[in-house]
C-alpha cells in the first residue's frame, strides 16, 4: 500500500550535517498497523513527516498505492496538501479559534475534498461518535482536557477517511493512566475501521502493544524489523536487545549452527546454551547471548540437572509484582535479572537453579569489545 | 461557518498563482523599493556636490563630509543630541522604573488605572505635549510663569521653555509610558519566586532589590536604555517646536532646515551627509544593543508559566506613593488642560476666572468649517490606515517566511526589513524625497503612505516575529495534512490565531502614523497635508487657539480609537485564553 525506498534527509546547521535518516525502505501493506520505534534524533518523526510531505526528503522514492508521492530520481514532489492523508500530531495542534465541529470539519472544508454542508454535518457527526465526543460539537476548543483534544485530533484525522493514518507520538503528553486506555481503544478503533496506519513513538510498549510490525530506528537506519514478538525476543543486535526493556546479555562464541537454521550451541564461561541465532552470526565468531527477563523456568528440586542451558546462583532480590516475581539472580560475576511465576517461592540467599529456554534466547554478532556481561538496562523513557 | 468558505480574496487568488516562493520574491522586490531604494539613494546625495541635483550623474566627491566634518558646528550639533537624547532618557528611565515597580510589585492604589493611562498615552503626539508646555512656560506669557510671579511677587519670569533643560524634562517626562510598558514587562516576565528564594535566605527588602532584582532586570533595561536613546537621538517635533527658538540646534532639527531651504537655498549633498552621520551613529547603538540582547539571553528568566507575584505591603507609605504617581499625571495632563482651555477662548489669555465668562466654542466650530482641515483629516484618514494595514501585512508575511521556511534568503529579507529601526525618520524622509523628487510621486499623499510603510514595517516584523515563534509549528503542520494549501493555512489558521497581536502592532502603527510630523512636514505640498503638518502650520501662523482646538480634537479621537481597539483586542484574546 506504502512503499519507502532508500530515503535520505540531511540537515545542514552551523553545528554540521545531520543525517536525519540514511537509506531507510519498508513496505506497509494495507490495512496493517506500522510502527517506527526507536529513541529521540533518531530519524522516525522525520521519516513520517517525509511521507505527509512535511519536510522534502533529498533521495528516495514514496509511493501509496499507484501514486508516486515522491521520487529524487524523476523529481516528483506532490505538495503535502495534494497527499490523501490523516494525520495527528504530539501537540494534537487543536486549533484554539475554532469549535470542536469546526476543527474536525476542516480536512472536508477546505480540504480538495468539498463535500455539501449536509455532508459535512453527517460526516464531523460519525467521525465525533466514534471517538465518543458526540455532545462536545459546539465547545470552544480551548476548553478541552489533554484526553478530550487528542480525541479531537484523531477524529480530525479521521473525518475525510484518508486511506493512510499518520500518527506522531500521540500519545506521549498524557498522563500514564489515560496513556494506558488510549493505547488499547486506539488499536481497537484503527482495526475495525481497517485503516493503513503509520505510527511513530520512542515507547517500546506501546510500539509492542500495538503493532502488527516495528521498525526500529536508530541513527537514521532501521535495524531491525518485524512482528513484535519476534523483534522483542529475538533482538538482532545490542541495541535492539537494549531499547525493547532490559535483557540480560552474556558473552560467548558460536560453537555449532546448523546450515538449515533452527538453533545453535552458544559456548559462555557459564556453560553451554542451545538458543536461535539471530543477525548473521557465524560459527566461530563471538557472540552475544540475550536473554529477555521472561526467559528462564525455575527448576525443581527433583529435577536432574542437564549439561546446558542451566545456570545456578544465588537470589539477591525479589520483587513481588503480582503477576510475576523478579528474581535478581548472582551467578558468579554475572547478575541476571528475571521475572518468574509468581507462585514460585523464592527468598533472598537461596540457591536455586534456573532454566534458559532455548526458544527465547538468541545469540547476536558482538557489538564491539566494550561488551560487558549482565544486565544491560535502559530507562523507559 | 461552511457557507464563508469559498470566498476567496484576491490575495489568496495572487498568492495561489505565484505559490508561496513567487510571494516570497513580490516580497523581496517591495521591500527593497521601500526600504534599501530610498538608503542608496541618500548615500549616493551625499556624495554629490551641494549644487548638483539629486540623482544627477555629476562626479562624487567627498566635499560634504569634508565640510561637515570640518565646521565646529557639527561637533556643537552632535553634542546637542546627545545631551538631549541622553538626558531625557535618563529621567525617563529612572521614573518608568519607580511607577512600574510600584504598579507591578506593590500594592499600590488605583494600579489598574494607571496602566490604562500608561498604554492610552500612546495616543498624544510629542508635538501636542510640547505646545501645551509652550504655553505653560514660555517666559513671555506662559501660565504658569504668571502664576508663580503673581505668588511671590516676581519681576522676570523663573521658568523658561527655551532652553536645553527644559527640552530635557518635557521630552523625559512624555517618553515615561513608553518606556513604562517595557519595564513593566521586563518586571512581569521575572519570577517572583527568585525574590522571594532572597527573602528566605534572610535578605531584608533593599538587599533583594539591591543585588537580586537589579541585576536580574539590569541587561533589559540597559538594552530598553539603548533602543529608547537611539529613538531619541532622531526625535524631531519637541527639538523643532521648542529647540528652534532656544537655538539648541540638534542633528534632526539641522536635516530639515538644510533640506527644506527654510533659510537659504535647499542643501540636499550636505543634508544628506549629516543624515549619513545620524544613521552611523544609530547603527552603533543598534550593534551594541544586539550585543547586549544576545548576552540577555543568559539572564532570560521568562519561565513562560503564569504566575501571581504576592504584592509588597506599602503600609503608610501607600497614600504618599499613590500621591506622587497621581502627580505625575498631574504634570501630563496639565499641558493638555492648557491646550483645552486655550482652545475654548476666541484669543490667548491666561487662565484667570474673569477669563472663564469668555469660554467658547468658537474655534471648534471655526476650524470645522474649513475645507482645509476636511482634507487634513480626509489624508490622515487615508495614510493611518492604508500604512499601518499594509506595515502589518507585508511583515507578517516576512515574518512567517523568516520563522517557518527558514529559508536563507527569507532570514535576510527579515533583517532588512528591520533595517529601518537604525534608520531615523528625519533621514527616511530625506531620503524618500530625493529619490522621488523628479517623480509624478513627488507632493503626493502616496509618498508619505510609501515613508511611514518603510519606517513602521520593522515594528511589525518584530511583533510578528516573536508571536509566530510562539504558535506551535503543529497547528499549521495539521491544516497542511488535512489537505488546506498555503494560502488557507495563512488565511484559516495562522491570521485568526495571531490576530490580537496583529491588532495591537496594526493599532501602534495608526497612532505613531497618526503623531508623526517628521515625515508629512519633510514631504509636505499642499495637496498631502494631514493633521499633524496642518497643527504646525497653524500653529506657525500663529493660530494659537485653533492650533490648539485642532490638537484637542486629534488627541481625543486617537484615544478612543486605541482604547477602543484596545477593548475588542482584549476581548478576541481573553476567548483564546485556557481554562482549567
Amino acid at each position: 500500500m506504502l512503499r519507502v525506498e532508500g530515503l535520505q534527509k540531511v540537515f545542514v546547521s552551523a553545528s554540521g550535517i545531520m543525517r536525519a535518516v540514511h537509506d531507510v525502505s519498508f513496505t506497509v501493506a494495507t490495512g496493517q498497523f506500522f510502527t517506527l520505534l526507536g529513541p529521540s534524533g533518531c530519524g522516525k518523526t522525520t521519516t513520517l513527516h517525509c511521507i505527509a510531505g512535511l519536510e522534502i526528503p533529498d533521495a528516495g522514492e514514496i509511493t501509496m498505492d499507484d501514486t508516486v508521492l515522491f521520487s529524487g530520481a524523476r523529481g516528483i514532489d506532490l505538495a503535502a496538501h495534494k497527499r490523501d492523508i490523516g494525520m495527528v500530531f504530539q501537540s494534537y495542534a487543536i486549533w484554539p479559534h475554532m469549535t470542536v465541529f469546526e476543527n474536525v470539519a476542516f480536512p472536508l472544508v477546505y480540504g480538495h475534498r468539498h463535500p455539501g454542508a449536509a455532508e459535512v454535518q453527517k460526516r464531523v457527526t460519525r467521525a465525533l461518535t466514534l471517538v465518543h465526543l458526540d455532545g462536545l460539537a459546539d465547545r470552544p476548543a480551548p476548553f478541552l482536557s489533554g484526553g478530550q483534544q487528542q480525541r479531537v485530533a484523531l477524529a480530525r484525522a479521521l473525518v475525510h477517511e484518508p486511506p493512510l493514518l499518520l500518527f506522531d507520538e500521540p500519545l506521549s503528553n498524557l498522563d500514564a493512566k489515560l496513556r494506558d486506555e488510549m493505547r488499547v481503544e486506539l488499536r481497537q478503533l484503527i482495526k475495525s475501521l481497517g485503516m493503513t496506519t503509520i505510527y511513530v513513538t520512542h515507547d517500546q510498549v506501546e510500539a509492542l502493544a500495538m503493532s502488527d510490525r516495528i521498525a526500529l530506528m536508530r541513527d537514521g537506519r532501521i535495524v531491525q524489523e518485524g512482528p513484535p514478538r519476534e523483534v522483542y525476543f529475538h533482538p538482532n543486535d545490542a541495541f535492539v536487545a537494549e531499547f525493547l526493556g532490559g535483557s540480560n546479555s552474556l558473552p560467548g562464541r558460536m560453537i555449532d549452527r546448523p546450515r538449515n537454521g533452527g538453533t545453535a550451541v552458544v559456548e559462555t564461561a557459564l556453560g553451554r546454551f542451545v538458543c536461535v541465532p539471530s543477525g548473521g552470526a557465524a560459527l566461530g565468531s563471538p557472540v552475544d547471548l540475550v536473554i529477555r527477563p521472561e526467559g528462564f523456568r525455575l527448576c525443581g528440586a527433583t529435577e536432574g540437572s542437564k549439561p546446558f542451558n542451566r545456570i545456578k546462583g544465588k537470589v539477591e532480590i525479589t520483587t513481588f509484582n503480582g503477576g510475576v516475581i523478579e528474581v535478581w539472580l548472582r551467578v558468579g560475576e554475572v547478575l541476571f535479572r528475571t521475572k518468574l511465576d509468581s507462585f514460585a517461592e523464592v527468598q533472598p540467599g537461596d540457591m536455586i537453579e534456573l532454566e534458559v529456554l532455548a526458544d527465547r534466547c538468541s545469540a547476536i554478532p558482538t557489538a564491539g569489545s566494550s561488551n560487558t556481561a549482565g544486565f544491560v538496562t535502559r530507562g523507559h523513557d | 461557518m461552511i457557507e464563508a468558505i469559498k470566498s476567496m480574496s484576491p490575495v489568496i487568488r495572487i498568492s495561489r498563482i505565484l505559490g508561496p516562493r513567487g510571494v516570497l520574491g513580490a516580497l523581496a522586490v517591495i521591500t527593497f523599493i521601500l526600504v534599501l531604494g530610498p538608503l542608496v539613494v541618500l548615500l549616493h546625495t551625499s556624495l554629490l556636490s551641494s549644487d548638483a541635483l539629486p540623482l544627477s550623474g555629476a562626479p562624487l566627491t567627498l566635499a560634504n563630509y569634508v565640510s561637515a566634518f570640518g565646521s565646529a558646528d557639527t561637533y556643537v550639533l552632535v553634542r546637542n543630541t546627545l545631551w538631549y537624547a541622553g538626558g531625557s532618557v535618563s529621567i525617563a528611565v529612572v521614573v518608568s522604573v519607580m511607577i512600574a515597580w510600584l504598579a507591578e510589585r506593590t500594592d499600590l492604589p488605583f494600579r489598574r488605572l494607571v496602566h490604562v493611562l500608561m498604554f492610552s498615552w500612546m495616543a498624544v503626539p510629542p508635538l501636542v505635549m510640547a505646545f501645551g508646555w509652550i504655553l505653560l512656560l514660555n517666559p513671555n506669557n506662559g501660565a504658569l510663569n504668571v502664576a508663580l510671579k503673581a505668588a511671590f511677587g516676581l519681576r522676570e519670569s523663573p521658568l523658561n521653555i527655551y532652553s536645553m533643560w527644559a527640552m530635557i524634562a518635557i521630552t523625559g517626562v512624555s517618553l515615561v509610558p513608553t518606556t513604562f510598558v517595557m519595564v513593566s514587562n521586563i518586571l512581569r516576565n521575572m519570577d517572583p519566586q527568585l525574590e522571594r528564594a532572597g527573602f528566605a535566605c534572610g535578605a531584608n527588602r533593599l538587599t533583594v532589590f539591591r543585588r537580586i532584582t537589579l541585576p536580574l532586570i539590569s541587561p533589559g533595561l540597559l538594552s530598553l536604555a539603548i533602543y529608547m536613546f537611539m529613538v531619541m537621538l532622531q526625535a524631531f517635533d519637541v527639538p523643532l517646536a521648542v529647540g528652534l527658538t532656544a537655538r539648541v540646534p540638534v542633528l534632526s532639527m539641522r536635516i530639515y532646515v538644510l533640506t527644506t531651504g527654510n533659510e537659504d537655498l535647499p542643501n540636499y549633498g550636505l543634508s544628506a551627509a549629516l543624515g549619513v552621520v545620524l544613521m552611523a551613529l544609530a547603527l552603533l547603538l543598534i550593534w551594541g544593543y544586539f550585543r547586549l540582547e544576545q548576552t540577555g539571553e543568559r539572564f532570560r528568566v521568562v519561565t513562560g508559566k503564569a504566575f501571581r507575584p504576592r504584592r509588597v505591603r506599602l503600609g503608610r507609605w501607600r497614600p504618599v506613593m499613590g500621591g506622587l504617581v497621581l502627580l505625575y499625571f498631574a504634570t501630563m495632563l496639565l499641558p493638555l488642560a492648557m491646550l483645552l482651555w486655550t482652545s475654548l477662548l476666541p484669543f490667548y489669555q491666561t487662565p484667570s476666572v474673569a477669563a472663564f465668562s469668555a469660554l467658547t466654542l468658537f474655534n471648534y466650530r471655526d476650524i470645522l468649517a474649513q475645507p482645509l482641515v476636511h482634507q487634513a483629516a480626509g489624508n490622515t484618514v487615508v495614510l493611518v490606515l492604508t500604512s499601518a494595514t499594509l506595515a502589518m501585512t507585508l511583515a507578517s508575511l516576512i515574518s512567517w517566511y523568516s520563522v517557518r521556511t527558514g529559508w536563507r534568503f527569507a532570514r535576510w529579507l527579515d533583517a532588512l526589513a528591520f533595517m529601518p529601526i537604525a534608520v531615523p525618520h528625519i533621514v527616511m524622509a530625506m531620503a524618500i524625497m530625493v529619490l522621488y523628487l523628479r517623480t509624478p510621486l513627488h507632493g503626493t499623499l502616496a509618498l508619505l503612505i510609501l515613508a511611514h510603510v518603510g519606517i513602521y514595517i520593522a515594528f511589525g516584523t518584530r511583533t510578528m516575529n516573536a508571536a509566530l515563534l510562539q504558535l506551535h509549528r503543529e497547528l499549521e503542520d495539521a491544516a497542511t495534512a488535512s489537505g488546506a494549501s498555503w494560502g488557507t493555512t495563512l488565511r484559516r489558521i495562522v491570521l485568526p490565531i495571531l490576530w490580537p497581536q496583529f491588532l495591537n502592532g496594526w493599532l501602534w502603527v495608526v497612532a505613531h502614523s497618526a503623531r508623526d510630523l517628521t515625515v508629512p512636514l519633510m514631504l509636505m505640498s499642499t495637496g498631502n497635508l494631514v493633521v499633524a503638518s496642518l497643527l504646525w502650520l497653524m500653529w506657525e501662523y500663529p493660530n494659537i487657539p485653533g492650533a490648539s482646538a485642532l490638537a484637542i480634537l486629534l488627541v481625543v479621537t486617537l484615544m478612543s480609537v486605541v482604547v477602543g481597539m484596545q477593548h475588542i483586542g482584549m476581548r478576541g484574546l481573553e476567548r483564546h485564553e485556557p481554562t482549567k
